[in-house]
């Protein structure tokens, strides 16, 4: 808070007969810094009676002018125009806060007047506005404090997350070689490469098959996940979409076939070939995972029907898929026993079964949809799912055949 | 009796008046409250059986030097410069403040006060942070609490040494 001061000093008459008007609040000294004479207000203001005031040092009534005292001489011989102290701090027996200001002038021949404003208004609406601002400033730094802190901490579990990733990686590819060793000398023996086998060796060693089976198809799933967690898509090529599901389809013709499930792939007279930039690969693991999974929990006697197509509406997602691209869907819909509402916003999270999966279905690692979703985000796609229990399920792989980054399409 | 005046200078918030009434009034609020202005007190310390007033001025602060009212400086024979232990920020500014200072006075006795020392370990970054300014600006560095009143005698007492050249403050 700035007063407007003018450039002579105080203008007063000899006699300063205008400065005992009501509301001007001042105190004259000599030379040596004696009170001479004390306005009513002045009085008022240091909260002191007037005659107590006569006589007094004006440093000791007014403490902030103590230290000054090489200045106060300088103003009263006028080598220095004035001494000016703004928003002196007053507290009163009951703890409240009072402000003033106060203007040394140099006055008559040899003397100094003070000129004291209460100023406790303004600078009490000024305190609670800084009040305010300083607050907001510490709690922003300890906002940037607790930022920094996150930064390092994500920094530190990424760092973590990938030394656990490669770990994982060496951990699945080291035991995946055995595997295969194991499983193939048990399939050999069980082909009797080695001599006949008894009914009870020929079961012990179809058990180990299995089970060897099992782990590498687990194992294999594990590398592909990671795999597709920790790369970015390298390759994108055009992948033509018909040709993808035809392979895929008559890849599992005779798991269908021996499931007892009737496998449907439509096809159009006036197909159109559809075509997205990506990675054939990944896609054709993708649906693969997909249809495993149909036939697996579709069960005897139900469908599985694969449909390709240029989407005309789109699914509400969120969020919203971009209504001015191009879609392409490939759509796996089964007849089995459905997905309840509860779990299908967690059937892509990895290693998640349902309970009715893990208790009555067919074995399965959990990771086939959560290779899925990663597979189709490595396009910019989404997948969708609509379920109803004991009415079966139908994944939809939405896929842009039109993304800006799109290669040869 | 000798009369000095005193500066406390520093970032708001940094505890410039819990210090002022922690050494006047041996009080102490948890509550934020900031200074607009200059709350001016005596208090006198005594240095070899000597006694000096020190007139101490516990000024506003602002986010940094810039904000420093030049004309609560005037006069100064000495000053306190207050940082915040637990915030960095308010103790890289010391250098600053010591510059201001300094170039209205030279040989203006200065010392340091790293205060909050009850919300940091002694062995916290912050304290070797505080360490290092003050042995750049070439300032004594006090650590203290306002809260705990550690510290707070020996700030003043060590700066009122200074004010009488007992003590190498400046």
């Amino acid at each position: 808070m700035s007063t407007q001061l003018p450039e002579q000093p105080f203008p007063v008459d000899d006699q300063g007969q205008h400065l005992r008007a009501p509301g001007v609040a001042y105190l004259i000294c000599d030379a040596d810094l004696q009170v001479t004479d004390v306005g009513a207000s002045g009085a008022a203001l240091l909260g002191m009676p007037e005659v107590t005031l006569i006589g007094q040092s004006l440093t000791s009534i007014c403490l902030p002018l103590l230290g000054n005292e090489d200045q106060l001489a300088a103003v009263c011989a006028r080598t220095l125009p004035h001494l000016q102290i703004e928003q002196i701090n007053l507290d009163d027996d009951q703890g409240r806060t009072r402000y003033i200001s106060l203007v040394v002038w140099p006055y008559r021949q040899a003397e100094l007047i003070v000129i004291l404003s209460d100023v406790t208004l303004q600078s009490r609406q000024q305190q609670r506005l800084q009040q305010q601002h300083n607050e907001l400033l510490l709690l922003n730094e300890q906002i940037a404090a607790q930022n920094e802190q996150l930064t390092a901490l994500n920094a530190e579990l990424e760092e973590v997350s990938q030394r656990k990733s490669n770990m994982m990686a060496i951990v699945t590819h080291d035991l995946r070689s055995p595997l295969t060793a194991v499983t193939g000398y048990a399939g050999m023996l069980l082909e009797e490469t080695c001599g006949p086998l008894t009914s009870d060796q020929r079961e012990i060693l179809e058990a180990i098959h299995q089970q060897g089976q099992h782990m590498r198809d687990l194992l294999s799933r594990l590398l592909d996940l990671r795999r597709l967690e920790a790369t970015e898509l390298q390759k994108r090529t055009p992948v033509d979409l018909n040709l993808l599901l035809m392979r895929a389809v008559f890849s599992f013709h005779d798991q269908a076939r021996l499931a007892g499930v009737e496998f449907c792939f439509p096809e159009d007279a006036d197909e159109e070939t559809l075509q997205v930039p990506g990675d054939a690969d990944i896609l054709q693991q993708a649906v693969a995972n997909l249809l495993s999974n149909a036939i697996k929990y579709t069960g005897a006697g139900g469908n599985v029907t694969v449909r390709l197509y240029r989407a005309t509406t789109l699914p509400a997602l969120d969020p919203p898929l971009d209504p001015t691209g191009c879609w392409c869907v490939i759509e796996v819909a089964d007849t089995g026993p459905g997905i309840a509402d509860d779990d299908l916003h967690r059937i892509f999270d990895p290693f998640f079964r349902t309970d009715e999966a893990r208790v009555r279905g067919p074995a399965g690692s959990g990771l086939g949809l959560a290779i899925v979703q990663m597979a189709v985000r490595q396009h910019h796609g989404r997948v969708h799912v609509i379920s109803s229990l004991g009415q079966g399920t139908t994944f939809l792989l939405l896929l842009p055949c039109d993304a800006a980054d799109a290669v040869g399409i | 009796m000798l009369q000095r005046k005193v500066c406390l200078i520093g970032d708001f918030a940094v505890g410039k008046s819990s210090l002022f009434n922690r050494f006047v009034y041996n009080r102490f609020s948890e509550t934020y409250q900031s200074t607009i202005g200059v709350r001016v007190q005596r208090k006198v310390v005594t240095v070899q059986g000597r006694d000096v007033a020190l007139v101490l001025w516990d000024t506003e602060g602002g986010q940094d030097s810039s904000t420093v009212r030049e004309s609560y400086l005037a006069g100064a024979s000495g000053a306190v410069i207050v940082c915040d232990l637990t915030r960095n920020n308010t103790i890289l500014h010391c250098e600053e403040y010591a510059h201001i200072l300094r170039q209205k006075n030279a040989n203006i006795p200065l010392i340091m006060a790293g205060n909050k020392l009850d919300l940091v370990s002694p062995e916290h970054t912050h304290v070797a942070v505080a360490r290092r300014v003050a042995q750049l600006i070439q300032v004594p560095l006090t650590l203290s609490s306002a809260g705990s009143g550690e510290g707070v005698e020996a700030l003043f007492q060590s700066l009122g040494e200074g004010l009488v050249g007992v003590h190498p403050t400046s």
